[in-house]
């Protein structure tokens, strides 16, 4: 694993579904194989729920929280999304301490 | 003009009884909807419209959707005109194809609107191709139209899947609400989804329900024999007799003056426990 930071911007020619997500976060699941970290340009995206949640939620769920925040930073989330991007992280927080710690 | 109601939705479901039966049908202003329940019919064979609905009908693509024959003397439309024709929705890109498209139709309005249309109809018609379970490689369809003098504007995504119910029933989820609840009203609430915990959330009706409740729009699910309408304030589900209708239709209505914004409609949902922007 090397040390550099890689930066992943969202090229997507669709960010409107859930398997489209589901290709971005398998993008950077790949990437933090040989990445100490990635970042994550949101900058100009418009995203549907569906895609947000299994492109970031799913991959803070693989993770890990401590992980996530350690290796996944996320840049230029716009005021309309953030609110939708707090909710998916909390709800996929709260399942990954269910499946892992019991909580 | 006013806006589109369950009973209208009912009502046209009831001709479309008619018109297996006897040919002949009646509709007193033909909107989206009524081209997209067509559109479903049809996939098992071409349908006699009565002379009324034939002009509409070959703009809007009913036809040619099957690979059918126009009847002569009307043309399939080259998209022209206030309205998007019928689109199938066969995979992943035609979704967001759609979605690009439906964002185009409406640049004339504000940026907020036209990102808060684009989410709608990514969810809904992604819903369509992932829930409705279709043994055929067109899901459903979707089609819009808007009316600038009537100041509305109207998209549907119909398909003649399993419907709401019965997915869930697969699943053997919400047994005990659905025995005294309008599944398609349960359907609408965040978190709830017939794949819960298989790749899915949840979001999609939740999003198009909050915006109609927010902005004083209307949404209208009806699938197999149940209803459900929003439009702002006022709720309603009902049974709806059995006129043979099989699928899912949801149809999303608003005035084409009113600023959608779907983030007013993502703070509006609960918070979770975690909520915090430690991640970003």
């Amino acid at each position: 694993m090397t040390s550099s930071n890689l930066i992943s911007h969202v090229y997507a020619d669709n960010s409107a579904t859930r398997s489209a997500g589901a290709i971005e976060r398998d993008k950077v699941l790949s990437l933090l194989r040989t990445s100490s970290k990635v970042e994550i340009d949101l900058a100009d995206i418009l995203a549907s729920p569906s895609f947000l949640d299994e492109f970031l939620g799913d991959l803070m769920q693989r993770l890990g929280p401590l992980v996530f925040r350690s290796q996944v930073e996320i840049l230029n989330v716009s005021d309309a999304t953030a609110p939708l991007l707090r909710h998916i992280l909390a709800r996929r927080m709260k399942a990954y301490k269910t499946e892992n710690l019991g909580v | 003009m006013r806006a589109t109601t369950l009973k209208d939705v009912e009502s046209w479901l009831e001709q479309i009884a008619l018109l297996r039966k006897q040919q002949k049908c009646s509709a007193p202003f033909i909107k989206p909807f009524h081209l997209a329940t067509l559109c479903m019919m049809s996939r098992h064979g071409i349908l006699t419209l009565p002379d009324f609905l034939k002009g509409y009908a070959a703009r809007m693509n009913l036809w040619g959707l099957w690979n059918h024959p126009v009847p002569k003397n009307f043309r399939s439309s080259a998209g022209i005109g206030r309205f998007i024709p019928l689109k199938p929705l066969a995979n992943d890109k035609d979704v967001s194809n759609i979605a690009d498209e439906v964002k185009q139709f409406f640049a004339s309005t504000s940026p907020e609107t036209q990102d808060a249309i684009w989410t709608a109809v990514s969810e809904i018609s992604e819903n369509a191709r992932k829930h409705s379970e279709v043994k055929h490689p067109i899901s459903g369809t979707f089609c819009a139209q808007s009316w600038i003098k009537g100041n509305r504007a109207q998209f549907v995504v119909c398909d003649d899947g399993i419907g709401i119910r019965p997915s869930f029933v697969r699943a053997n989820m919400l047994i005990e609400r659905l025995a005294t609840e309008n599944a398609c009203q349960v359907a609408s609430e965040l978190q709830i989804s017939s794949k819960l915990g298989k790749g899915h959330s949840g979001y999609g009706l939740t999003v198009v329900r909050d915006l109609a409740r927010i902005f004083n729009a209307s949404l209208i699910v009806v699938s197999n024999n149940e209803g459900y309408e929003v439009r702002g304030t006022y709720e309603a589900n009902k049974v709806i007799p059995n006129f043979g209708w099989n699928g899912t239709m949801i149809i999303f209505e608003w005035e084409l003056s009113c600023n959608l914004n779907v983030s007013k409609v993502y703070s509006g949902w609960p918070k979770e426990e975690d909520e915090s922007d430690d991640f970003f």
